[in-house]
């Protein structure tokens, strides 16, 4: 009697854990169907809402955020988020924008960026902004970089052109630092931006 | 300086009302720039005799070198009004000395060297114009004649056997180039005597006598003469004889029971003005990548002279370029401003005050956008000056802070008062200077000549530090008023972020001081141009004591930027400048950190873990029970 009503508790684990595992499959593919519905652009932009990157899954709402007090550039607060910095360009602008989104797992949710390293030249990202307008680019290039870098390049460009480059954590877990070991960077530009 | 280009404007338009054509205001040649002799009123390398009754009247300074002082003793205190200043202690006078200046301490013997010396190049500059009016004229004898401005030539000796007239307006010149001797013919009386005659508001400041004989200028018994006399041998002035001028000889100077008055003095005393100029090397650092660095980590050089950032250093002027320099901090950027070249060259004439401001910053890995200090100091003596000659001065010091954070580890360098004592304004006492909060420090100096003081105030926040200087200058011994200039600088905003963007200086020049400024001139190295935005509430184009004037100029800066602004502004025949430094940090924020500490793969195995661990344990009963 005591071994069956230990096997139906482990069969009730195991269950559970099925379950899970099924939940998270229906997420990945949910975000599979999204679709992306491409509006006419406009010389003025909106603060930006979404975020949307099909290659990798991502349609993700857009937080705004500053400096730590450290001098570094914010972090989302949720981790199916991402966010923008506010002090920087709004994407479309002639300039750079930024955005960063995490890496890596909270209670069993993916972060929104952990595929970002899976895109690759050519791939789309679109952003919608409070006007309704999206604005989309193309990858151009990823970048690592050593956490305490000289990331000027992350935030600036003077080719007068509009760029937005995302930004997340990637390499080896450091606990000391709480921080993974690199930063990656992935350098988009506006699509059709004459 | 649209302001500036109005009042010119202005000028201008008045200058052909008047005038009726676009001639030049001044006619004649250019005057002779007399340097530290024309502090005096009669100046001499071999001694000053003064025979007969010890009755003359002189107004102004004396003195002689490289003669002893006693060669002057001749004349008594109770003879003159102004100072006899000497190259050593052996005047006796009278038995009265108050009159008397001599070395030590050597600051005396310094002022007259150095008198001396631009005396000589007086006389040369006023020997080498060129292209005069007239040569020969009336055979070396011009009297009687009336003579318009311009420079006159012989190569003769010049009488003046009747009275000459010379006829101009009171900007007009007169140069007299004569390779033989001057002279003036006696009379019997002042009123009966030979004169040189000033019509038409011909000023006595602008006749000079370059006088090239061996026997030199002699003024016959109650002649009176005008004008500035460059003797290369003596100049005699004899019997009741009037001299408004200067007699500036290369040997000797006699004088019997005469008037001698300086034309009206607008040139300070001042020794440094003589043969000598200061530098004063300002230090600002910049630690917004990481660095740590501070003011004393960056050893200052002048040539190979060690000093100290914020002192005043005096060179020897005119010399060739100076060059400042620091040993370098290879992890620190080395910008110079203010009155250095980029390679922190910088011109010393005498008399200047030059600031040459060395802006180091840091080029760590670490990027922290960062808000820099800004402060503001203005100094304001009392009193402005001491007309009946040395005594105590006080100045008032007031410490603003004109940024939005709090500044600390303030310092406040004196070049000659000390100590400089914190009175007030420290409200909360935490030793920060608060952004509302005003500090006043005092200092009081006993002084005994004309000096322009200064001082630079430093404080730090955020590890940058911010610098301002004022200076001001108290006359000593002449009825002059100085005038004084104050400019503030606010950049909006103080810290942009990557890539720069437009910054916004706002810059207010105002007059603490009690006489109105003309001929306001404004710059920003970091911004043009400066657009003039109001102020001249009278618009009489002059900077008065309760106008602040308000400048503003849009700049894009791409990097971190310490810009000097200068103003400065004329009043009473002095110029006054006033320095402001300001700091805008441009930089990159960080990367942010966007990793989480718990990972897909340990929560995986943490589950499989667990899965294995049950199933197990369940195995192992069951055989148990079995």
């Amino acid at each position: 009697m005591h071994l069956k009503t230990l096997l139906r508790f482990i069969l009730l684990i195991v269950g559970f854990t099925l379950l899970l595992i099924f939940f998270y499959s229906l997420t990945e593919i949910s975000n599979q169907g999204n679709s992306i519905v491409l509006k006419q652009e406009q010389p003025s932009f909106g603060l930006p809402i979404r975020l949307k990157i099909p290659d990798i899954n991502v349609d993700s709402a857009i937080e705004y955020t500053g400096l730590t007090f450290d001098g570094i550039m914010d972090s989302p607060k949720a981790i199916e988020n991402v966010a923008w910095f506010k002090l920087g360009k709004r994407p479309g602008e002639k300039g750079t924008a930024v955005i960063a989104g995490h890496y890596g797992w909270e209670n069993g949710e993916a972060a929104v960026f952990n595929n970002l390293y899976k895109l690759k030249r050519g791939d789309k990202i679109y952003i919608e902004d409070d006007k309704g307008m999206i604005i989309s680019f193309v990858v151009r290039e990823s970048k690592r970089y050593d956490p305490k870098a000289d990331a000027s390049d992350v935030f600036t460009s003077y080719d007068g052109k509009s760029h937005l480059n995302l930004i997340t954590c990637i390499g080896v877990w450091d606990k000391t630092a709480q921080s993974y070991s690199e930063r990656l960077v992935m350098f988009t530009d506006k699509e059709n931006d004459n | 300086m649209e302001k500036l280009n109005k009042s010119f404007l202005i000028t201008t338009l008045v200058v052909l009302f008047v005038f009726g054509s676009g001639v030049a205001l001044a006619a004649g040649p250019l005057p002779i720039n007399l340097l530290s002799a024309g502090n005096f009123v009669i100046l001499s390398k071999t001694g000053i005799t003064d025979t007969g009754s010890h009755s003359c009247h002189i107004t102004g300074n004396i003195g002689s070198s490289p003669i002893t002082a006693a060669a002057m003793n001749d004349v008594f205190c109770s003879e003159i009004t102004g100072t006899i200043y000497g190259t050593n202690a052996a005047y006796v006078g009278s038995g009265s000395q108050v009159c008397f200046a001599g070395n030590p301490p050597l600051s005396n013997k310094t002022l007259v060297d150095n008198a001396v010396l631009d005396m000589e190049a007086a006389y040369t500059a006023a020997a080498g114009v060129t292209n005069p009016t007239a040569t020969g004229l009336g055979a070396g004898n011009i009297g009687g004649m009336t003579l318009a401005p311009g420079l006159y030539k012989w190569n003769t000796d010049v009488n003046i056997p009747t009275s000459v007239t010379l006829s101009g307006g009171v900007n007009d010149v007169w140069i007299f180039q004569i390779a033989g001797n001057l002279n003036i013919a006696s009379g019997g009386s002042v009123p009966a005597g030979i004169k040189v005659i000033l019509s038409g508001g011909a000023k006595a400041s602008n006749v000079f006598w370059q006088v090239g004989g061996v026997t030199g200028a002699t003024l016959g018994t109650y002649s009176t003469f005008n004008g500035t006399i460059l003797a290369a041998k003596q100049v005699i002035i004899q019997t009741g004889a009037v001299l408004n001028g200067r007699a500036l000889s290369q040997t000797q100077v006699t004088l019997d029971a005469n008037v001698v008055t300086t034309p009206v003095i607008i040139t300070p005393l001042e020794s440094t003005g003589a043969h000598e100029g200061t530098i004063n090397v300002v230090k600002i650092v910049i630690n917004d990548n990481g660095g740590t660095k501070t003011v004393a980590d960056f050893p200052l050089f002048v040539n190979d002279q060690l000093v100290v950032s914020g002192v005043t250093n005096t060179f020897f002027a005119p010399a060739a370029v100076y060059v400042v320099s620091e040993t370098s901090n290879s992890n620190y950027t080395k910008t110079f401003s203010g009155d250095c070249d980029i390679n922190g060259g910088v011109n010393l004439v005498p008399g200047d005050n030059k600031f040459c401001i060395i802006t180091n910053n840091d080029m760590g890995t670490v990027i922290v956008p960062t808000v820099p200090p800004l402060i503001d100091v203005v100094k304001v003596p009392s009193p402005l000056s001491l007309p009946s000659g040395p005594g105590s001065v006080t100045y008032t010091y007031t410490l603003r802070n004109i940024g939005t954070i709090p500044v600390t580890n303030i310092t406040m360098v004196g070049d000659s008062c000390s100590p400089i004592i914190l009175n007030s304004g420290d409200v909360n006492n935490d030793s920060k200077l608060d952004t509302n909060e005003t500090w006043v420090y005092r200092c009081t100096l006993t002084l005994s000549e004309t000096h322009t003081n200064t001082v630079v105030a430093t404080g730090w926040a955020n590890g940058i530090s911010a610098t301002d200087i004022a200076s001001a200058t108290v006359v000593v011994g002449v009825p002059t008023i100085p005038p004084l200039i104050h400019v503030s600088k606010t950049p909006s905003p103080l810290t942009l972020i990557s890539g720069g963007g437009l910054v916004t200086y706002i810059e207010r020049v105002n007059n603490p001081g009690t006489v109105a400024l003309s001929n306001i001139t404004f710059t920003n190295d970091s911004c043009s141009p400066m657009r003039y935005v109001s102020g001249d509430t009278n618009n009489d184009s002059k900077l008065d004591p309760n106008e602040t004037w308000i400048y503003a100029c849009q700049a894009n800066i791409t990097k971190t930027t310490t810009s000097t602004s200068i103003a400065s502004g004329q009043a009473n025949g002095l110029t006054v400048r006033d320095l402001a430094v300001a700091t805008v940090v441009v930089s990159a924020p960080g990367l942010p950190n966007t990793g989480l500490h718990t990972n897909n793969t340990s929560w995986i195995i943490f589950i499989l873990a667990g899965i294995l661990a049950l199933t197990s344990f369940a195995v192992v009963l069951k055989k148990r029970k079995i």
